[in-house]
């Protein structure tokens, strides 16, 4: 009877000899096509990413000419309401001057 | 090409770099993939998936091992996630099958444990081999994988799976134990 030793030895050796008639497949063109259409897909996403910070940086930038443009007319239309109010309560022309200039 | 200038291009994905890197790896890592699954499709699947998460993160690659040693410690994760994933399947099979409810199809667990068990008697040593190397906990399916079947040196294996060649020794002497252990009673019960 074998030791325990011995039979682990065949075993292995058996075990080794069956895998070792297994041929290893060529998979270099099955990777290199997998690669080509990750890095495409990535750079799609890369691409996508930049449009979309594009797109939010025009949109702010946008948003900022609507504001600043009402916040002007809204400052011009103050000052005009101011100076008709200038107008009808005083007939002093020094004040309408300092308001205008202001 | 040197190892340096592989990276270089491997970082640029250069295509024919890409080539020569499978070409010269895919052997070993085939292998690797081979006498840890048992099961040449599978190997496949994961030598061509240690390939890919190579090539994705050959950015964040820093050179303190080789490249061989950081290829093949990809490839030895892609191995302990086949796994892990076998076993969660394994898993739900048991339970599912606890709870079938066909009266034709009685819950059958232990019938068909006893059934694999006489199965087992008549299997081939190398056949017993793999069974008993599969129940092995994971480092020591490693260790010995890498070591026995794979050929790899002691420092190499210390090297790729990032312990001491003490652990290393230290996981086959436990891995060989439970081994001599379970092949002993498969020798009896063949003898019989």
């Amino acid at each position: 009877m074998k030791t325990p030793d011995d039979l682990l030895k065949q075993a292995i050796d058996d075990l080794n000899s069956e895998l070792n008639q297994v041929n290893t497949p060529d998979l270099t063109n099955r990777i290199i096509s997998r690669a080509r259409n990750q890095s495409n897909s990535n750079q799609s996403i890369i691409t996508l990413k930049r449009f979309a910070i594009a797109a939010a940086i025009l949109l702010s930038v946008l948003n900022g000419t609507v504001v600043w443009s009402t916040m002007s007319e809204t400052n011009d239309q103050n000052q005009t309401s101011e100076l008709e109010t200038v107008y009808q309560n005083s007939s002093d022309w020094s004040t309408l001057l300092t308001l205008n200039e202001n | 090409m040197n190892e340096t200038e592989l990276i270089l291009q491997l970082k640029s994905q250069d295509e024919k770099a890409i080539r020569f890197f499978v070409e010269r790896y895919q052997q070993q890592v085939f292998t690797i993939t081979l006498k840890f699954v048992f099961n040449s499709l599978d190997a496949e699947d994961l030598t061509q998936e240690s390939f890919m998460d190579a090539l994705s993160h050959i950015n964040t690659y820093d050179e303190q091992a080789s490249l061989t040693t950081w290829l093949y410690r990809i490839t030895v994760n892609r191995c302990l996630m086949y796994i892990r994933a076998q076993k969660r399947k394994k898993r739900f099979a048991i339970i599912r099958s606890i709870f079938q409810t066909d009266e034709d199809e009685p819950i059958a667990i232990e019938d068909k444990q006893a059934s694999a068990e006489r199965d087992l008697m008549n299997l081939e040593l190398s056949q017993q081999l793999k069974t008993a190397i599969e129940r092995l906990p994971e480092n020591q399916r490693m260790a010995f994988s890498l070591i026995y079947l794979s050929e790899f040196s002691y420092a190499e294996v210390a090297q790729i799976l990032e312990v001491s060649v003490k652990a290393i020794e230290s996981l086959l002497s436990r891995a060989k134990s439970k081994l001599r252990l379970e092949l002993k009673e498969f020798s009896y019960e063949n003898a019989g």
